[in-house]
């Protein structure tokens, strides 16, 4: 997921990362993504939701990862102006283990959902190797998705170019659990 | 915040240059505009009203038979150079802040002149012999604890003694702080002076207007901020092109200046670096050598760069002063940073320029960190470190970046990097097919192969891969902080991947692979 971001904030956009306060910052730089136009609110407390809006209306690319479930009118309200100001919303929820391993629910139903169904790693044996690359199987649904959605193996990190078809700008994309967060728009 | 390293800086200023430089006198009524605009304006029309920021017909209004003429930038910078050349005489330390306006360390040039006033004497008496006879005595030199402070006691022809910059600055109008938005907002506040300004406490200024208003309030203070982190680059920093034939014209030159200025940007960009001062450098066909300081007014960014080498340019080849003017074309031509700082993520944005995404995304993360405090809305910079952890620092939005230390470090854990680096290490279980715990022995010989993983006394889940361990062995002259880690990587059957560490016997989760 973390990948969505390296292409548009390489061209110049800015981005932002709320919520995620153990966001491993140096996969985003390996991903390509410029970090001097990377904003990080790790902690933005509990009216988090003013936070995403003012975010929203200044930057370009914002991954949300909600520490509470947000009431569905305020979810729709965060939708509709990240789609006046044709910015991406990227509701994030990112598979950890430990305490904040819960993560809140987006109620409202989104644009577009990748949710990785597979990963399979390669490079790492018994006592040998080292995790190198992984491949995954991502579908994609939602509702501007037609149909049942596709399913897609990517390999990362040796992607070849952006894929990112599914994805419809202006428009906010549920990042499914389990989710690789470096996973979902490259192949 | 230090005042130990305020420079003592001298300031001659010509007022109202740019009516000056376009050959007026004061007795003329002349307003100088821009966008439409009053810039400048002479003597006798100011005494009628007329002042900066006027709209020309407001201008007009106020001072009838007012001749209105357009700015010529060119003009003024070619007009100032013999200014700056004649003060360079005395020390070469002479920075043009702009056509009009120049400072100097006092340092070095006090003593071998003999105190500050007899400096002040000096640079008055040579700048005035180069400029035309009817505007000499127009010319203004004051002395002060750093560059904001001395501007405006050039302003007044004042030397503010050392330590005294607070006082002398209070009774000004938080209009002179250079921020229209800021010093509408002050006044408003019922805060209409810098000394009341300042008499507001730090922190508070920090949440209350931003970045831009804790370094307005740092001025304020008498506590100039410029210099604090500014340095000389740590290896020479320069870019040069050379003319075949010699470029005997402005234009010749300093279309080859804009490659120059990228050339340059590019090279302080992979450095991290942002330049506070620029020597313009170049020799002539008959072996003259040309050199000229500029200081930003923040930091350089590429059209600024431009738009001084092409003012510098004028200066030399268009010159119209008696000895300094070049008998050549110029043979080649050499931008060096002269004066540098570390740019952070905003400042390298500034570098290049600023787009509309950088404008709007800058004002909304000031806006956060008003609405959050300073401690909440962050930048990130990777740096070298054998941890996943280790190696990323957090930049509060708006402060410098830090030093970075460079590598290598032996015994780090091997890329891509786990996009999921736990504040706390999650506690874990790890044991062999036999169920004994997984023990690092000497030499990074282990017990027995891990085979299951319980992590957070969850249940016990098998392991289609492992590799370690990765030793690191930190701080070994100090028993009580030495650390010794073995790094491990664990890759589940569900095929979760995660880095782990034991130290003292205990398992640690410290990332994830996500």
């Amino acid at each position: 997921m973390l990948a969505l971001l390296a292409e548009p904030l390489a061209r110049g956009a800015w981005g932002a990362v709320l919520g995620w306060p153990d966001l491993g910052v140096e996969a985003a730089a390996e991903l390509g993504v410029p970090l001097a136009r990377l904003a990080l609110v790790p902690d933005p407390g509990t009216a988090w939701w003013e936070v995403a809006a003012v975010l929203v209306d200044t930057t370009d690319v914002v991954v949300l990862c909600p520490p509470s479930r947000p009431a569905p009118g305020l979810a729709r309200r965060l939708a509709s102006r990240t789609r006046e100001r044709g910015a991406l919303l990227i509701v994030a929820q990112p598979s950890r283990v430990g305490p904040r391993a819960a993560v809140a629910r987006w109620p409202e139903p989104l644009d577009v959902v990748l949710h990785a169904d597979a990963v399979r790693w390669h490079g790492l044996g018994s006592g040998y190797g080292r995790l190198a690359s992984r491949e995954l199987q991502v579908r994609s649904s939602g509702r501007r998705v037609p149909g049942g959605g596709d399913r897609v193996w990517l390999v990362l990190p040796e992607a070849s170019g952006p894929l990112a078809p599914v994805i419809a700008p202006a428009a906010p994309i549920k990042v499914d659990a389990p989710v690789p967060a470096a996973a979902c728009a490259v192949g | 915040m230090s005042t130990a390293r305020l420079v003592r800086v001298l300031v001659a200023f010509c007022p109202r240059w740019p009516v000056a430089a376009l050959g007026y006198s004061d007795e003329e009524p002349v307003a100088v505009i821009e966008d439409h605009r009053v810039v400048a304006a002479s003597a006798s029309a100011a005494e009628l009203g007329v002042a900066t920021g006027q709209r020309k017909r407001e201008a007009e209004h106020c001072c009838p038979g007012l001749a209105v003429v357009g700015r010529d930038r060119a003009v003024e910078a070619r007009a100032f150079e013999p200014v700056a050349a004649a003060v360079a005489t005395l020390t070469p330390l002479v920075e043009v802040t702009e056509p009009g306006s120049l400072a100097l360390d006092v340092r070095g040039p006090a003593r071998y002149l003999g105190g500050e006033e007899a400096l002040c004497r000096e640079v008055a008496a040579v700048a005035r012999s180069a400029l035309p006879e009817r505007y000499r005595r127009a010319l203004r030199v004051g002395i002060a604890d750093g560059r904001f402070t001395a501007t405006l006691a050039a302003r007044h022809g004042l030397l503010v003694p050392r330590g005294e910059a607070a006082i002398f600055l209070a009774p000004h109008g938080v209009e002179v702080l250079g921020d229209p938005d800021l010093a509408g907002l002050l006044v408003r506040l019922g805060l209409p002076t810098l000394g009341a300004f300042a008499a507001l406490p730090t922190d508070g200024v920090a949440r209350r207007f931003g970045p831009a208003g804790e370094l307005a309030h740092r001025r304020s203070r008498g506590l100039d901020v410029e210099h604090l982190d500014a340095q000389a680059p740590a290896e020479e920093l320069s870019v040069r092109t050379e003319f075949d034939p010699p470029a005997e014209r402005v234009d010749v030159a300093a279309f080859a200046g804009r490659s120059l200025a990228d050339e340059l940007a590019v090279a302080l960009g992979e450095r991290f670096l942002a330049c506070t001062r620029l020597v313009i450098e170049a020799e002539t066909e008959h072996g003259e050598r040309l050199s000229r300081r500029w200081r930003a007014d923040d930091r350089f960014s590429i059209p600024t760069i431009v738009e001084r080498l092409r003012w510098q340019l004028e200066g030399w080849l268009s010159g119209t002063a008696p000895e300094p003017v070049p008998t050549a074309g110029i043979s080649w031509l050499r931008l060096v940073a002269d004066e540098v700082v570390p740019a952070s993520g905003r400042q390298l944005q500034l570098f290049g320029g600023r787009s509309d995404a950088d404008e709007r995304a800058m004002r909304g993360l000031d806006r956060l960190r008003g609405m959050l405090g300073p401690d909440a809305v962050f930048t990130a910079v990777v740096r070298g470190g054998r941890g996943p952890a280790e190696r990323v620092v957090l930049v509060p939005w708006g402060e410098p970046v830090p030093e970075l230390p460079a590598g290598p470090f032996p015994g780090r854990d091997p890329a891509p990097a786990p996009a999921i680096v736990y504040r706390e290490p999650v506690p874990a279980e790890l044991v062999d097919a036999d169920g004994q715990p997984v023990r690092v022995l000497s030499r990074g010989r282990i017990s027995g192969d891990p085979a299951l993983v319980a992590i957070r006394g969850g249940p016990w889940v098998g392991l289609a891969g492992w590799a370690g361990p990765w030793l690191v062995d930190e701080r070994t002259w100090d028993p009580r902080a030495r650390r010794r880690r073995a790094r491990f990587q664990l890759l589940t059957a569900d095929q979760d991947a995660h880095l782990a560490y034991t130290e003292s016997g205990r398992w640690w989760i410290e990332a994830t692979y996500d």
